[in-house]
């Protein structure tokens, strides 16, 4: 009987599953999801290939991509900036293995995560990291170790079959792009469609949760070795992040500063340093608008300017 | 670990093929890989907990043995009965109650107009101790009681406290019903594995679709009271009332359905409480297990409905407030309790608490007029009350309900995602339709399409699977969980 019953439920599975794998793996993208901002990734990694010496290449999530002023760093610093930030929940550890092959000597690669990457399984990915793996960028599929195998599964039945969603093929573009959208990017990675549209009033995020992700700083030690290798600098800073939600998450945002101390990471300003004023985000605490993306930038300008001088 | 996760979706199936591949070697192996499997479940969410249930185990085990010793005296089985209340009741207390009371003690002095200085203790609530110390505390009553037989058999009762389907949300299983079931051989049954395959299938709808969407829009609205109108926080409240249900009887039909995968049968923890016709009948389908407990371990031995009206209401308020209390260390939950019992008591005090003992509209499709009018107005009731349980303290509850009653709750609700809104109450409205027929059963698809072909129930339970797919709200604790 029980050889009866795994029989059955193996052939009540198998139709949803196999329907599943063969839509989300043979199909192509859907018109609508390949406007998404997820699809920037092939202009940025078009950059990472071709942008000449001298090079900064900035990693983290959106807290880059709606934080950054690319053209103040070149006119300040006379590099080529580099912003690689798409979305936190591509996680991290992601992150940090797409760009590693691209990096070359010389280049100056700093990291600027946002605190959520550090507890729980953030830096593993969510359902983004699943559409990025599978439908932009599937050399990469060997790249992901289990932790992100496990996180990203639950999401692809539904990735699946989106595909299958009539909605998904009939797209109507507007003539202005949304700020999720693979055009709001400028030629530097950053999203400038924004910059001259009213913030939202935004919710502060509360405090960070209590498990710290002590693995993610070995896997940036590691990365840190790796880049050394390739005779890069690693550096690491720190978002902008909204000021209440800062003060909500300071003890946990401590805890990351004192883990990176401890590990020897040079550090570009302090948490501290970058908590932005509440006036001055676009729609989430981490993203900001013009005023909070130059204020940002120019702190990141003179932290990099400071180090860069003594080395 | 959570049930809707990846992690039980792998650890499910790998503890049921060791399971019953084992079923030929002994019923103590399989009862070990049992422990061992609860242990493991249970160390995912904090390893250093397992410590507590080890030693609340323990503590009932020896116990147990000691009250099972024929020619011991009363008094030295008082005392062993005793020091199992306060060793539960005391990892309860300590984990759970420590800074609940230290805050109000210290408030009582400073209304007295003396400062006390008291320091709390920063310790997180261990995952389902509300559970299982109710569990292994009903075993040493029993056995006390002479209702029960002591185990000498540490693994099977070890596995009775920590049977993982039940461990961290219940039901909170009585030794009587379950402890024997650990001394039978289990025999792989296909129909109760697939029934339990079908209550998980189930369980997962009401959790993933139902209570994880209603979430959203209650957690909005009850975040945001102050900005929104009567009938938005109307609404917010009725997101709520299915949002608990959704979650609650979601988890319980889960654990169910699991414990069938293993030949085990757990009591029935909800019966389409939202069908009652009374608050009375209400208590009798919502979290049975717990009402139950309460029920024949502090209602009855305190005289239960018998003596005057004053006891009546002393034991009604009593159980009430307790059973509020039990759900967590806020004054909103005893408040909860509290209206539970006013709703209660005159129903008691008229003698009509057990009029609607059977199910509603039995061999009927639809309700009569008055069934209907009676449903809703207890719906009414509870939704109101489920304000104070949802509420972050007891001014935010009136706050919330004060922002019900005004002019606005004639008004259009209105909040962020109202559209996806209306979508989703179609939904309530389906599972509302399903629960309705199959009301009479033990969850509601247990025998939906049973008479029909396989392949029409097989498309029933893939349209589950499509809707759980494509419908899930964003992922979220089970609430339960937190008491």
């Amino acid at each position: 009987m029980l050889k009866y019953f795994l029989l059955k439920i193996s052939v009540f599975l198998s139709i949803p599953l196999a329907l599943m794998l063969l839509v989300g793996a043979t199909f192509p993208p859907t018109p609508r999801s390949s406007t998404s901002l997820l699809f920037a990734k092939i202009e940025k990694d078009a950059m990472l290939k071709e942008s000449p010496s001298p090079r900064l290449i900035m990693i983290g999530g959106s807290n880059l991509s709606f934080g950054i002023n690319s053209q103040m760093i070149k006119d300040a610093l006379k590099l080529n900036p580099i912003n690689t930030g798409i979305h936190a929940a591509i996680g991290l550890k992601y992150m940090m293995d797409d760009v590693l092959d691209d990096i070359q000597p010389g280049d100056i690669v700093v990291i600027a995560s946002e605190y959520q990457q550090f507890y729980g399984d953030m830096a593993y990915g969510r359902n983004e990291l699943l559409r990025i793996v599978v439908d932009i960028d599937r050399n990469s599929l060997n790249d992901l170790n289990t932790k992100q195998w496990l996180k990203i599964l639950p999401y692809f039945p539904r990735f699946s079959l989106s595909k299958l969603k009539p909605n998904e093929y009939f797209v109507q573009q507007s003539k202005e792009s949304g700020v999720y959208e693979r055009r709001a990017f400028n030629q530097y990675g950053d999203v400038d469609i924004h910059w001259n549209r009213p913030g939202k009033k935004v919710q502060p995020l509360g405090k960070l949760s209590n498990n710290f992700n002590e693995t993610l700083i070995q896997e940036m030690v590691d990365f840190r070795e790796k880049v050394q290798q390739k005779r890069a600098k690693l550096y690491v800073t720190f978002p902008g992040y909204q000021e209440a939600s800062f003060e909500n998450g300071k003890e946990g945002i401590a805890e990351i500063e004192s883990k990176l101390i401890e590990n020897n990471f040079i550090l570009l300003g302090s948490p501290e340093r970058y908590k932005i004023p509440n006036n001055m985000m676009y729609d989430t605490p981490y993203h900001l608008n013009k005023e909070g993306v130059d204020l940002r930038t120019q702190k990141l300008i003179e932290d990099l300017s400071k180090v860069l001088k003594k080395n | 670990m959570l049930f809707n996760s990846i992690d039980f979706a792998i650890f499910l199936p790998i503890v049921f093929i060791l399971y019953w591949l084992l079923k030929d070697k002994s019923l103590r192996i399989q009862n070990i890989l049992i422990v061992g499997a609860s242990y493991f479940f249970y160390g995912q969410w904090d390893y250093r907990f397992l410590g507590l249930i080890i030693f609340s185990t323990l503590t009932d085990y020896l116990i147990g043995l000691g009250l099972g010793k024929p020619q011991l005296k009363s008094a030295k089985r008082k005392a062993l009965l005793l020091t199992s209340i306060l060793v539960n009741l005391g990892i309860l207390g300590l984990f759970k109650y420590y800074n609940f009371f230290l805050e109000n003690i210290t408030t009582v002095f400073s209304f007295l107009g003396k400062e006390i200085q008291v320091g709390s203790l920063n310790i997180i609530l261990p995952v389902g101790i509300s559970f299982y110390t109710f569990q292994t505390l009903s075993y040493s009553i029993d056995v006390y009681q002479r209702k029960l037989k002591p185990t000498k058999d540490l693994i099977a009762f070890s596995a009775f406290v920590s049977f993982f389907p039940q461990l961290v949300a219940g039901p909170i299983e009585r030794a009587a019903h379950f402890l024997p079931q650990f001394h039978r051989r289990r025999k792989f049954n296909y129909y109760q594995a697939v029934d339990g395959l079908r209550q998980i299938l189930w369980g997962l709808f009401k959790k993933m679709v139902i209570a994880d969407n209603c979430a959203i829009y209650a957690n909005e609205i009850f975040n945001n009271s102050s900005n929104y109108s009567g009938s938005t926080l109307l609404l917010g409240a009725f997101f709520f009332t299915f949002q608990i249900y959704g979650d609650f009887s979601g988890y319980s039909d889960i654990a169910i359905g699991t414990a069938k995968l293993f030949g085990f049968d757990l009591m029935q923890n909800f019966a389409f409480p939202y069908f009652s016709r009374d608050v009375a009948e209400f208590w009798r389908r919502w979290h049975i297990s717990l009402s139950t407990w309460f029920r024949d371990y502090l209602y009855i031995p305190l005289g239960g409905s018998r003596g005057g009206s004053w006891m009546k209401v002393r034991n009604t308020f009593l159980i009430f407030l307790v059973s509020g209390f039990w759900h967590g260390a806020n004054w909103t939950f005893i408040v909860w309790g509290g209206i539970n019992a006013i709703y209660f008591l005159p129903l008691l005090l008229l003698k009509r608490n057990r009029h609607n003992l059977k199910v509603v509209a039995q061999g009927r499709y639809l309700p009569s007029g008055k069934e209907a009018l009676s449903i809703a107005v207890t719906f009414s009731l509870t939704m109101l009350a489920w304000i104070f349980f949802r509420a972050e303290n007891l001014n935010h509850a009136l706050s919330y309900l004060q922002g019900i009653f005004n002019s606005s709750l004639f008004s259009i609700p209105d909040f962020p995602n109202r559209r996806d809104a209306v979508f989703f109450l179609i939904l309530i409205v389906y599972f509302l339709l399903i629960e309705w027929l199959g009301r009479e059963n033990k969850y509601a698809i247990e025998k939906l399409f049973m008479k029909r072909n396989r392949i029409l129930r097989w498309i029933y339970y893939y349209s589950i699977i499509y809707m759980i797919v494509f419908f899930a709200g964003q992922e979220q604790d089970f609430i339960y969980f937190q008491f």
